[in-house]
């Protein structure tokens, strides 16, 4: 577990992330809106920067060196005129961890065998993401912190990515992941985290997320039309098309409605999320 | 380290085949006799080989300072920055050895050891500073072009420009011996060692 006691992070005399307390336990994610923090959370908890000078961040209670943690960057673009294996090779060497069986079984483990002697630059945004997690797992560590894991891939390449993150954190490893996908996280994460504008405003379970949206959030089926009369009733979540120009619309709402048309559905990871970014309390 | 240095050379490999050619080329140069005094290829050598040596040095770090990945690559080259910097410089200085042995061979004037003493401290010296200046601008292409100037000028002024300090010597005339040599190589040592401390400093 990473306990995490009152980290701040000031840039320029700006609270980047103000007094955040929390736990980290099983495969956390930490998601929130563009800008809110994120990156510069991870960045601490890899320990690539540091927190303001009250900051405290506890490795499952062990010491410095007793611990490691493997990184993942939101851009990893390393290298572009170098093979898989050899940018591998040079940055296990960098941290003396050198061992080619690992690495082997390294890329092995996440389908990377058939481009190991391929250029960097000519892999694939989701096959580079896969090469970032081989490195980041180089020290066999700990802790695994991914910074926006399926940022700019594909459908498929989210799922072989998502599949292969699971498939590590069976090996005791502890995984950090942030996103503002919310597949990312309902699909790998067990614990979660929100933070906006620099502070923490959820943690807990992702089912326990959903309360925040109970008995706000119904269906509706309207005429094609008339979408956008939707929009002044609350947020829409999706849309689906039906037959005869009628759609049928899950919608947010700030109050219950009465209205019969409107069919109340159970809440969401979705609906829970985006109740709680408009200051939702818990029902 | 070695093993390191291997990978990364294999990033700079066009850049090193040119440097080689270079060295065969003065090195078929000095063994032909083609000047009557070895200053000529001597002042070449400071001026070609040097320079060119320091900024593929330094481009073996624009991974770490020169892209978008600077903090997320210092977690890995931590410690070992200033070993591979310095290897560096010890394994570019063996061609500079090699051409001031035949240099030696074939101009009877000429001090090899002298010369060699002089073209190591010049390389740590101007790589240490390009290195320097590297770390808090963050282009390499703007490093390249300062010292592109300053040594224009040290050609058009001949080193005679007093407000600049010479890290070369520009001389036709005299010999290259201990006595002419001397000073120049103490204070570039000195100042080379001190950008090293600095640049220890700055990347920790």
């Amino acid at each position: 577990m990473i306990q995490i006691r009152n980290l701040s992070k000031t840039v320029k005399k700006k609270k980047v992330l103000d007094s955040i307390n929390a736990d980290i336990k099983g495969i956390t994610g930490i998601i929130g809106p563009n800008g809110a923090g994120k990156t510069t959370l991870m960045k601490i908890i890899a320990a690539v920067i540091d927190g303001d000078k009250n900051t405290e961040i506890n490795y499952n209670n062990q010491r410095n060196e007793d611990y490691s943690i493997g990184y993942l960057p939101q851009q990893f673009d390393i290298y572009p005129d170098l093979t898989v294996i050899n940018v591998l090779t040079l940055l296990a060497r960098l941290k003396n961890q050198y061992d080619m069986e690992y690495l082997e079984e390294l890329l092995s483990n996440l389908n990377l065998i058939e481009y190991k002697n391929q250029k960097m630059k000519t892999l694939s945004g989701g096959t580079l993401r896969r090469v970032g997690v081989a490195q980041a797992l180089l020290t066999k560590p700990d802790f695994l912190i991914i910074d926006e894991p399926t940022a700019g891939l594909d459908i498929l390449e989210c799922i072989k990515l998502r599949t292969s993150l699971l498939n590590i954190s069976k090996k005791n490893i502890q995984i950090v992941i942030s996103s503002h996908i919310p597949e990312d996280i309902t699909s790998i994460c067990n614990h979660l985290i929100v933070i906006n504008h620099g502070t923490k405003i959820f943690e807990g379970k992702i089912k326990d997320l959903a309360n925040y949206s109970a008995g706000l959030t119904y269906e509706v089926v309207v005429d094609k039309s008339k979408i956008s009369l939707l929009y002044e009733e609350g947020t829409v979540l999706s849309v689906e098309r039906l037959l005869e120009e009628k759609v049928k619309v899950r919608i947010l709402t700030e109050q219950p409605i009465i209205d019969p048309s409107f069919h109340p559905i159970d809440s969401d990871f979705l609906s829970g999320y985006i109740a709680l970014l408009k200051g939702g309390i818990e029902n | 380290m070695i093993n390191i240095l291997r990978i990364k050379y294999k990033a700079v490999f066009p850049l090193l085949i040119f440097l080689m050619s270079l060295y065969i080329v003065e090195i078929l140069l000095i063994w032909v006799c083609l000047f009557p005094s070895a200053n000529i290829l001597f002042l070449l050598t400071q001026l070609i080989i040097v320079p060119i040596s320091s900024f593929i040095i330094v481009y073996l770090f624009n991974d770490l300072l020169g892209e978008r990945n600077t903090l997320f690559l210092h977690t890995y080259y931590k410690q070992k920055f200033i070993k591979i910097y310095i290897l560096n410089i010890f394994i570019f200085a063996m061609p500079m050895l090699l051409v001031t042995i035949i240099l030696a061979i074939q101009y009877s004037d000429f001090n090899g050891s002298a010369a060699f003493f002089l073209l190591f401290t010049e390389l740590f010296l101007f790589s240490s500073l390009s290195l320097l200046l590297f770390v808090f601008i963050g282009d390499f292409s703007f490093i390249v072009t300062v010292f592109t100037l300053y040594i224009s000028v040290e050609l058009a002024t001949f080193g005679t420009y007093k407000n600049l300090y010479h890290i070369f010597i520009m001389s036709l005339h005299n010999n290259i011996d201990f006595t002419t040599t001397v000073n120049t190589t103490i204070f570039n040592l000195i100042l080379g060692i001190l950008s090293c401390r600095i640049l220890k400093i700055s990347i920790s």
